[in-house]
């Protein structure tokens, strides 16, 4: 390629900074909002930068302690609800499940996707066909039945029922990534690792595996991204504090017509942090991994 | 010697064995919690099953007869196809056109890469609740920013004016889904040796004859599956919906899923929403095939 | 005793291809057997299932007198070396060399043991904590044979080993292999489809062929007395000159026309083949070693009736010899079936037609040989030198090639 034309250059380098600011502003002003207090926040226009900047709110969802500002206006304090407290034991719920989901993909989902790559047995084209087939079916319909499922196991409103369930919508996807990044491996290590001396598993665990890990990476990152983000049937199935995950309520206090914006706004940052880390230190096997299972359809 | 016997047994079995040894509890759980609620909701849209009412007797395809000849069916029909009309190819588009950026070589550009990740991986009614501070009526940073500019006289009331409302839910959406394309495309640009680039150049060919020849051709199979896939989830549009509007105002932003989730826990009527889940899910797989043909039938064309 | 024997052994695939058929095969303790032949032979299949990665559909295969058709790949006590070394990339060469014995949970202090003398009779000590990556092609190579040997396996299986080196590396490598083998004395199977390879290393050479065994001796018998066309073809390079022709009577001898001569047979060459009498007048295909040709003007005491006439199309100077090509007096080439069957084709409809174009044969000269291109020449034979062999069947008249089943 020819040197590109400097105005050229500068036209793209706009671009990119313009993409680059649609992306992180309503991050930054949903930051920079949770930061401030109410009367700050509550102005035509609302002020981008916090000043000067506040943790009280945070202070409230951790600790209870009712920030000064509305301590000091009466109509203010109506605002400041209750549903906000909640907030750390939807992290702790939300977490448990993800990395529940995640452990469960990682390992059924690597035992069966091994299977199928690399072991001839009846049935299991038809069986392979089921599993990544399941993905097709939407949403809602499965909403009400799945409810009814959860409450014959007495799994409502639990941890546990989400896991279940995020797990057969993730392994799926687990089992399709994984299948094909096995058969990609040249098979002669895992033969000679089974001359050497090891049995079926043995070549899985000292060679497959091993070399499969930026799959499994991939795999970890999506499950936990998935049921970190997942709304629908969190709402559904889940009732108290128990299991509430953090998508249900900081919904829930969003739609709360007195609640606070900035307590809205602490809600949203909190519960985009778990993601916005994993995501940064996951990226390149997600984007390798969003590239090779939808490249294979 | 009893050990080879044994072996040879085993390893004959042992395929299959081991195979549905390591598979079944997968099956177990996908059976379990999509088969069989699958199946469930297949019948419960043959019965008419209403939570409220007593009994729920076998009504054939009541349900979806009913479903056809609702004003609000169609309404929220209309609504979501038209939300896909626009989100679909916007989404796509704007993906394109991140990838195509990102694609140059441009000092700084690699953690545009790592931003482009973020709005696709932060939970959808985060994203939502965030615009919908962003675009809030009275108090919102892009009505403050626009007036201030002098672009408008009034605060424009984004989600709650029944015209705009739709495409302010369509935006908020197109913002958390396009990493996504923008992944793929930029995957297969990079895919795309440099020399056909060089060749077409010596060719004569401007940047605009370029793309159209040479790369766009080649992102055929992405730009299917782009479409395939955010289809399905511009049809499933649920959280934003949640978050943002709650359906309204009137029914401007009932989407289809919308609308489901309306009649089967406001008024909870089971056997008519499960019904609709399924025309929803047959709607998608005519898209599918639709797709597939249009693509196919432009690389015959070609 | 490690001996390995393949008995009757056959694999059919599920769809039905055969790729071994009736294999069988002797290798006795210590022994380095090299089974050769064109890709798709066969050849690899029959190390697969030796090792147990291939299942065997009927047949017997037993390593150290144990039978071990059912027995899985651990349990069998062998080695296998990979084309590819099939060395575990994530592991360094210390951990590569000492997997099978981490794996039987062997004691940490004797594995250490093992490990170094393994890798300084290799000369791999520098490179214990160095990733398979970090190597070269002949380091790696040496990797995969210290895999091999730490564990004092009853039997060697070799996979083409040196086919993914360089030619000057093959060369070396060659050597060392061989000698180890020889340090080591374990029986070994090895697998190449490179003759010159099967050649220099093997105690004993088996030739295959589409599935089947063709030739099973020590290298200089196979090259002396193939018992097929294809084994003659095969083995030698420059491969083995062959002519179309017809067994006659000539002067209370034999003969066999070749071009505008009657080139007649010797003692030796006539005493190898059982009941000439009967094959007079029929047609045959004589094979004659580039070798076992020389410059009339160097041989000059050769008679006429071993000299052919023609014509010097190209001289590739060797150094150590001279390579001529020349076009025969007024004969012909080989027909396609004859061609098809030298060269393991399966359909001589496949082969371009050259009936037509001139016969042309190469010899291997002296140095003192001053012929070139163009020049009309004059080759002498060297006694002993023509071989017939059945136009139809491929197979040789010797008489002791007829006795085989095969």
């Amino acid at each position: 390629m020819t040197r590109r034309a400097p105005w050229r250059t500068g036209l793209l380098v706009l671009a990119g900074i313009v993409l680059a600011l649609g992306i992180v502003l309503p991050f930054a002003f949903a930051l920079s909002a949770s930061l401030q207090t109410e009367s700050q926040l509550i102005k035509r226009p609302p002020p981008l930068v916090a000043m000067p900047p506040t943790i009280d709110n945070y202070r409230y969802v951790f600790t209870g302690e009712v920030p000064q500002a509305y301590a000091q206006r009466a109509l203010l304090r109506g605002s400041v609800t209750q549903d906000a407290r909640v907030l750390p034991k939807g992290l702790r719920n939300s977490t448990i499940v993800a990395v529940g989901t995640v452990l469960v993909n990682l390992i059924l989902g690597t035992f069966a996707a091994y299977t199928f790559a690399r072991v001839r047995f009846r049935g299991r084209q038809v069986a392979f066909t089921f599993i990544l087939a399941s993905r097709l079916l939407p949403t809602m319909a499965v909403a009400i039945p799945i409810y009814e499922i959860l409450r014959r196991l007495d799994l409502l409103d639990s941890k546990l029922g989400l896991i279940a369930i995020y797990s057969a919508f993730t392994l799926p996807f687990t089992i399709w990534v994984l299948t094909m990044y096995f058969r990609s491996l040249p098979p002669e290590m895992e033969e000679a690792a089974r001359v050497d001396g090891c049995t079926r598993f043995g070549a899985l665990r000292y060679v497959a595996l091993p070399l499969a890990a930026p799959g499994l990476a991939a795999v970890a990152a999506f499950s936990f991204l998935f049921s970190y983000s997942e709304f629908p049937f969190a709402l559904f199935t889940t009732s108290t504090t128990n299991a509430k995950t953090i998508p249900v309520m900081v919904s829930s206090i969003s739609v709360n017509p007195d609640a606070s914006y900035t307590l809205v706004a602490v809600g949203i940052v909190l519960s985009i942090f778990a993601p916005i880390l994993f995501a940064l230190v996951f990226r390149r096997y997600i984007t390798r991994g969003l590239v090779a299972s939808l490249t294979r359809s | 010697m009893t050990a080879p016997t044994l072996r040879r047994t085993f390893r004959l079995a042992g395929g299959t064995a081991y195979g549905w040894l390591t598979v079944t509890p997968v099956l177990a759980v996908i059976a379990l919690f999509t088969l069989f609620p699958f199946l469930y909701a297949a019948i419960n849209s043959l019965h008419r099953h209403i939570l409220t009412l007593p009994g729920s007797p076998f009504v054939g395809l009541q349900n979806y007869r009913t479903a056809l000849s609702d004003s609000a069916v169609h309404s929220a029909a209309v609504t979501s196809l038209i939300f896909v009309a626009i989100a679909v190819p916007v989404v796509t588009a704007l993906g394109l056109a991140v990838a195509v950026l990102l694609n140059q070589r441009v000092k700084g550009f690699g953690i545009l890469l790592v931003l482009v990740l973020l709005p696709w991986s932060v939970p959808t009614v985060s994203a939502g609740i965030m615009w919908r501070l962003l675009l809030h009526g009275e108090f919102g940073a892009i009505d403050g920013l626009l007036y201030r500019l002098g672009a408008i006289d009034n605060y424009v009331q984004w989600l709650s004016s029944s015209k705009l409302a739709l495409a302010s839910v369509a935006l908020v959406h197109v913002w958390r889904e396009f990493p996504l394309p923008a992944i793929l495309f930029l995957a297969a640009l990079q895919t795309i040796p440099n020399e056909l680039h060089e060749a077409a150049q010596l060719d004569r060919a401007t940047a605009w004859q370029r793309f159209r020849h040479v790369t766009l051709p080649l992102l055929k199979a992405p730009l299917l599956i782009v479409l395939i896939y955010e289809t399905m989830i511009a049809i499933s549009a649920f959280d934003l919906v949640y978050v943002l509007t709650g359906g309204g105002p009137g029914s401007a932003t009932t989407l289809f899923s919308w609308y489901v989730y309306t009649v089967t826990f406001k008024f909870l009527d089971l056997g008519q929403g499960a019904a609709l889940s399924f025309m929803m899910a047959a709607v998608l797989v005519l898209f599918i095939v639709a797709y597939a043909r249009i693509v196919r039938v432009q690389e015959d064309g070609a | 005793m490690a001996d390995v024997v393949f008995s009757n052994v056959r694999k059919v695939y599920p769809d039905g291809t055969e790729a071994v058929h009736d294999f069988e095969l002797e290798i006795a303790d210590g022994e380095l057997v090299v089974l050769v032949g064109p890709s798709g032979c066969g050849k690899t299949t029959a190390l697969r299932m030796a090792a147990g990665l291939e299942d065997i559909t009927s047949g017997e295969i037993s390593v150290g007198g144990r039978v071990v058709n059912d027995i899985d790949p651990r349990d069998r006590d062998v080695a296998m070396v990979f084309q590819n070394y099939a060395l575990y990339p994530h592991m360094t060469v210390y951990d590569n060399i000492g997997f099978s014995l981490r794996i039987q949970k062997a004691d940490k202090q004797e594995r250490d043991k093992r490990i170094r003398t393994i890798a300084r009779m290799l000369g791999l000590e520098g490179d214990l904590n160095r990733k398979p990556r970090q190597l070269s092609g002949g380091q790696r190579q040496r990797v995969a044979m210290g895999r091999a040997i730490i564990r004092q396996p009853q039997a060697f299986l070799m996979d083409e080993p040196l086919s993914n080196l360089d030619a000057s590396l093959r060369f070396q490598m060659r050597a060392e292999i061989a000698n180890l083998q020889a340090a080591i004395e374990v029986t070994t199977l090895y697998v190449t489809h490179d003759q010159v390879e099967a050649m220099t290393i093997g105690n004993r050479v088996a030739v295959m062929r589409r599935g089947r065994l063709l030739q099973f001796a020590e290298p200089q018998t196979i090259y002396d007395e193939p018992v097929e066309l294809f084994v003659a073809r095969f083995i030698g390079s420059p491969p083995m000159n062959l002519v179309e022709s017809t067994l006659v009577r000539a002067d209370g001898g034999y003969a066999v026309r070749i071009g505008s001569r009657a080139v007649r047979l010797d003692e030796a060459e006539i005493g190898a083949v059982r009941g000439i009498d009967q094959r007079v007048d029929r047609p045959v295909v004589a094979g004659i070693r580039p070798e076992r040709l020389e410059d009339a003007g160097v041989a000059a005491d050769t008679p006429a009736e071993r000299r052919l006439t023609g014509q010097a199309t190209m001289r590739e100077t060797l150094g150590s010899d001279v390579l001529v090509h020349f076009d025969v007096d007024r004969a012909f080439a080989l027909s396609s079936e004859v061609r098809a069957i030298a060269q393991d084709i399966e359909d001589p409809v496949e082969l371009e037609p050259v009936d037509r174009q001139a016969l042309s044969l190469i010899g291997r000269f002296s140095p003192k040989s001053g012929i070139r291109n163009g020049d009309r020449v004059e080759v002498a034979l060297h006694p002993g030198a023509v071989q017939l062999f059945d136009p139809e069947t491929g197979r040789s008249w010797r008489r002791d090639a007829e006795g085989d089943t095969r």
